[in-house]
């Protein structure tokens, strides 16, 4: 697929080009440089930026043949993302932030945030369900994003520099939770500066210019 | 100084990054700022200099003697001259000033005029009146007329127009105009003597006489000058001060206020960014003072920009509006002049309160520790807020202390201080209970929790957003409390008419023939005329009786038709006979009065003023106030309701210093329907004609109604719709501003899969709930300021519109929400990644 930005000379082509496929299971990391095209690649797959040609099909729809309403809704059931600054809404409870993506597929607020605080114990973080994100470290909000990007049994997950901003104790919790999730049949694509992030997936894609340069099969057993 | 030469590159910096808010700062400053100034400048302009100010009154003379239009007037005019001579000296120079009453036409136009008859080569009466075109009247068949005479005349300079009294066509020499009135009637004259007499033989002439004189060097030493009303130059600048600068000065403060405080929720719109950006600095090493000076200067830099900005602005406009101000004001500028001193404070005013804002928000961002900014800790959730809480409720408690005691004193004027203080004082403590609403909102609809969370997260943007709007509402509700629980109130003192409902009096200083008086009576409707004499308070023999009036602390003093009466009249001049109780009163020394609102304490509270003390060329005369007491007793008959007539008798009059006016008769019609205009005229024109001697009081007082209705309807029906406009764009700015600042959450939300639709739903429930905050405050602090405003003028009953009440606030969150709704984007924002 491809997509640019802007016209005449000021046209940026942030993707061109690209292809891959993802499945349950595997967590594919995206490596490059700044600018390379990485966040491009993530919105367009999320269903946040149309591409200019190709497609993407994500759990079984093509992205492009949705009209906007069924996007939200796809993306509600089968997206999740995780973000380097966590972007927890900061008026939300930790329990409401997971509940989120129920509630606005329609889910009763009790049933909704009952399903959350199961996912907030999954990732290690069920004591915090009552807490705002300002009372919580950096690590405990990015498990509570976790918890709202793969609750309510969506089996995508789009992470981009989900450790960046922990230190590496926090940040190998973190990568475990994904792991784990992936384990049971997520599938993932995370980007990363962080050769170490990359290790645990089982392919990485590197792109240069908004293409793919080369596509590295980590060795065998991961994820770990 | 190198700090704040920092300080203030740091606050430019900021507010270029800042465009949006920092623009919206820079606005809302600068209106008031230069409306104030187009006003001052306007108002300064239109106040002629204390030299044109003395050269109008005084022409080229060094005083004015004013003297006692004699009688028959032209022979006395001779007479007054030969005094005037003997006080001030024979090398004196003298001119007299004759003014009159006429018509003057042409064609089939006609306009009441002021003639004015003097010596018109005299360089003593030159610098009276300025020439527009033309010149001045030298020869006994020329006129001078003013603009306006000649505007409403429909002539020009060499065009004929005829005088009344005069038997000859006069050729319009020239048009002149007075600065100090435009639109002023009036016609100059020639005066050789022989106009005197028949102009003053005009039934409605009322011939007054003053003389120009410029005192020789032999002129006796002041002091001696005797009965004469002198006029100096020190009067005419005591006479001339600027008038209504205080009121305008107080609307420009109150607006200040508000906008301090809408000011303040704006920055606080970018509270989170300014913590960053503090904690950023406090990492490059400075200081926590160094910090609020810097968040100072950011109001500061803003500030002395939107001033600068609206001073200029309020000139150039006050020079572009200078035609239209003229003819609104009906004068006309000298020069164009701009108060610097007055501005100079408006400028300090406005930058003070631009600095207060910023530091009122900045001042914790600023102070607190960088490293839970940093760290994204910065939450409000358990911050001590002990200060606010004791300013603010010690405030609030003032405030509710001064409406109670105001209440308990019966004096109104403590409610307004009262609601103002309990309005910032609310204000302070809702930046503490806003927090806790953090607490509610669980199972609430997702835009509604969104938006609920997010006031109490931001408190100080949604309290200052809500005591913005709860001043507005508050100053509206009272407003509306008081006017119109006033309004239904037989007590309501402010619109005071100076007669009975559908009343006309008629005053002389000769009898009217009874057939006079019938004709008239039948004109208006009324069944006849009530034959009575007004009270004045008594002075020494030879000086003008001074009438009386009534003090009042709300209304200031006006004069009520006291009637000196026998007990009989007082049955006619009512219409029916008195009760027993009120005859007893009547009779042992009581006043009646026929309005309750007259009577505080079983007493009414006359003031007038003695004679003045005659002054000299050096001293203008003096002025004492006396207060009369006297008992007084209710006439309790809705018939008389809001008439201010007080009966007494001559013995009641005597004993408190009053006596009727000397050779003064007066007529009361009262009619049973309001009379049209023309009856009204029909009559005023047969009492003209039919009334012996001069006629002291040719108007007829013919009360339509009172303007209580009309004044209530404006001020419900105008201002506080504008109130309520002026709270919606507060509300919908507020929101805009704070739905911008919400674009994370809202890009999260995108990125969960929520229609764009969340956005506009949650910007109308953030105005909604923001709204109902200051509303409900707004009303609570407005109403009880109301309630002690009518309780303590001593009304004896209130309406109060509840129901309206709750309609029109419900109608102003509803709006809000709509309001928010419409203004909020349709879109969800693109995620950032990082």
């Amino acid at each position: 697929m491809r997509r640019s930005y802007g016209s005449g000379i000021t046209k940026v082509t942030a993707v061109e080009d690209v292809g891959f496929d993802v499945h349950r299971g595997e967590l594919v990391a995206v490596m490059g440089p700044s600018g390379s095209g990485k966040s491009t690649l993530l919105l367009v797959v999320g269903g946040l930026e149309r591409p200019d040609a190709g497609s993407v099909t994500v759990a079984g729809a093509e992205l492009a043949g949705l009209s906007e309403e069924a996007l939200y809704r796809h993306r509600r059931q089968h997206i999740g993302f995780v973000f380097q600054n966590y972007n927890l809404i900061r008026t939300l409870t930790a329990v409401e932030n997971v509940a989120l993506p129920a509630e606005l597929n329609g889910m009763s607020y009790r049933k909704a945030v009952s399903e959350a605080e199961e996912a907030l114990r999954a990732v290690g973080v069920g004591d915090l369900a009552q807490r705002f994100p300002d009372q919580m470290s950096g690590g405990q909000q990015q498990r509570v994003a976790l918890a709202r990007a793969l609750g309510g049994g969506r089996r995508v997950l789009l992470a981009d520099e989900p450790t960046g901003a922990l230190d590496s104790h926090t940040a190998s919790g973190v990568l475990d939770v994904m792991a784990r999730r992936v384990a049971d049949g997520a599938a993932g694509i995370v980007v990363t500066h962080d050769p170490s992030v990359a290790a645990r997936a089982h392919r990485t894609i590197h792109l240069r210019d908004g293409r793919i340069e080369r596509i590295g099969v980590a060795r065998a057993g991961t994820v770990r | 100084m190198r700090f704040l030469v920092l300080a203030s590159r740091l606050a430019r910096r900021e507010m270029a990054a800042q465009r949006s808010s920092s623009l919206l700062v820079l606005i809302l400053i600068t209106l008031p700022v230069l409306g104030i100034t187009a006003y001052l400048t306007a108002d300064a302009s239109a106040i002629a200099s204390p030299e044109s100010r003395i050269a109008r009154e005084l022409g080229g003379a060094d005083v004015r003697v004013l003297v006692e239009a004699p009688e028959p007037f032209a022979e006395g005019v001779a007479r007054s001259r030969a005094d005037i001579t003997t006080e001030f000296g024979p090398d004196s120079q003298v001119a007299a000033l004759v003014k009159v009453s006429a018509t003057t036409r042409a064609g089939d136009r006609e306009v009441p005029t002021t003639i004015h008859l003097h010596d018109t080569a005299s360089p003593l009466t030159e610098p009276l009146y300025r020439l527009l075109s033309g010149k001045r009247p030298a020869s006994a068949d020329e006129v001078a007329l003013s603009e306006a005479t000649a505007r409403r005349l429909a002539v020009s300079v060499g065009d004929r127009v005829t005088v009344a009294g005069v038997d000859r066509p006069l050729v319009v020499s020239g048009v002149q105009f007075d600065p100090r009135d435009i639109e002023a009637a009036f016609a100059v004259l020639p005066d050789s003597g022989e106009l005197v007499g028949p102009l003053t033989a005009e039934r409605e002439a009322s011939p007054t006489l003053s003389w120009l004189v410029k005192i020789g060097p032999q002129a006796p030493p002041p002091g001696t000058i005797g009965t004469l009303t002198v006029v100096n130059k020190r009067m005419v600048l005591l006479e001339s001060q600027p008038s209504n600068r205080s009121l305008f000065f107080g609307v420009f403060l109150g607006s200040l206020l508000e906008i301090t405080l809408i000011v303040a929720a704006v920055f606080a719109t970018t509270a989170r960014r300014q913590r960053r950006f503090y904690a950023l600095l406090a990492l490059s090493g400075a200081g926590p003072r160094q910090r609020f000076g810097i968040a100072c200067a950011h109001g500061l830099v803003i500030g002395v920009i939107a001033a600068a900005i609206g001073v200029a602005g309020g000139v150039l406009a006050a020079l572009l509006l200078r035609g239209t101000l003229e003819q609104a004001t009906k004068t006309r500028w000298e020069q164009l002049t701009v108060p610097t001193g007055l501005l100079g404070q408006v400028v300090l005013l406005a930058v003070a309160a631009t600095v207060l804002s910023a530091a009122l928000v900045s001042r914790s961002s600023a102070t607190r520790n960088p490293a839970e900014a940093l760290h994204g800790r910065e939450s409000v959730i358990g911050r001590s807020r002990r200060g606010l809480i004791l300013v603010g409720g010690g405030l609030l408690a003032v405030g509710v202390t001064s409406m109670v005691f105001g209440l308990l004193v019966r004096r109104e004027t403590f409610a307004p201080l009262g609601v103002l203080l309990g309005v910032f004082g609310g204000g302070l403590l809702l930046t503490v209970l806003l927090p806790r609403l953090l607490v509610v909102g669980r199972g609430m609809r997702l835009p509604a929790r969104l938006a609920i969370r997010d006031t109490a997260l931001a408190p100080s943007r949604t309290a200052a957003l809500a005591t913005a709007i709860a001043s507005m509402i508050a100053v509206a509700t009272t407003m509306t409390f008081y006017l119109t629980g006033m309004a239904a109130n037989p007590d309501y003192k402010p619109y005071v008419p100076d007669a009975p409902e559908n009343a006309a009096v008629f005053t002389t200083r000769a009898p009217v023939a009874p057939d006079v008086l019938g004709r008239a009576a039948e004109q208006l409707g009324a069944p006849g005329a009530i034959a009575f004499r007004e009270a004045a308070l008594s002075v020494p023999e030879g000086a003008t009786p001074s009438p009386v009036q009534i003090s009042s602390a709300a209304l200031g003093a006006f004069s009520p038709l006291t009637a000196v009466v026998a007990e009989d009249e007082a049955d006619e001049l009512l219409g029916r006979p008195l009760s027993d109780a009120e005859r007893r009163a009547f009779t042992t020394g009581s006043a009646l009065a026929l309005n309750p609102g007259l009577v505080a304490d079983g007493s009414v509270l006359l003031k007038g003023s003695l004679p003045r003390t005659p002054g000299n060329a050096s001293t203008p005369p003096t002025f004492t106030e006396v207060d009369v007491r006297m008992p007084a007793l209710v006439v309790a008959d809705r018939k008389f309701r809001r008439a201010p007539l007080l009966l007494v008798t001559e013995q009641v009059a005597r004993a408190h210093n009053l006596e009727p006016l000397s050779q003064s008769y007066s007529y009361l019609f009262r009619s049973s329907a309001l009379p049209s205009e023309a009856a009204e005229d029909q009559a005023r024109a047969t009492l003209l004609e039919g009334a012996e001697g001069r006629v002291l009081s040719g108007k007829l007082l013919v009360e339509r109604g009172d303007s209580r209705p009309r004044v209530v309807n404006l001020i419900n029906r105008l201002i506080v719709p504008l109130l309520v406009v002026f709270c919606l764009v507060i509300i919908a700015m507020g929101i805009g501003l704070s739905t911008n600042q919400l674009k994370d959450d809202f890009a999260v939300l995108a990125a969960v899969g929520a229609q764009p639709g969340i956005v506009r739903a949650v910007a109308s429930w953030q105005a909604g709930a923001t709204a109902a905050i200051g509303v409900v405050f707004g009303v609570a602090i407005g109403g009880a300021g109301a309630v002690a405003m009518v309780a303590g003028s001593e009304a004896r009953w209130t309406v109060l519109p509840l129901g309206l009440t709750v309609a029109a606030a419900a109608a102003v969150v509803l709006l809000a929400a709509a309001l928010g709704r419409a203004t909020a984007s349709r879109r969800l924002p693109t995620p950032r990644w990082t």
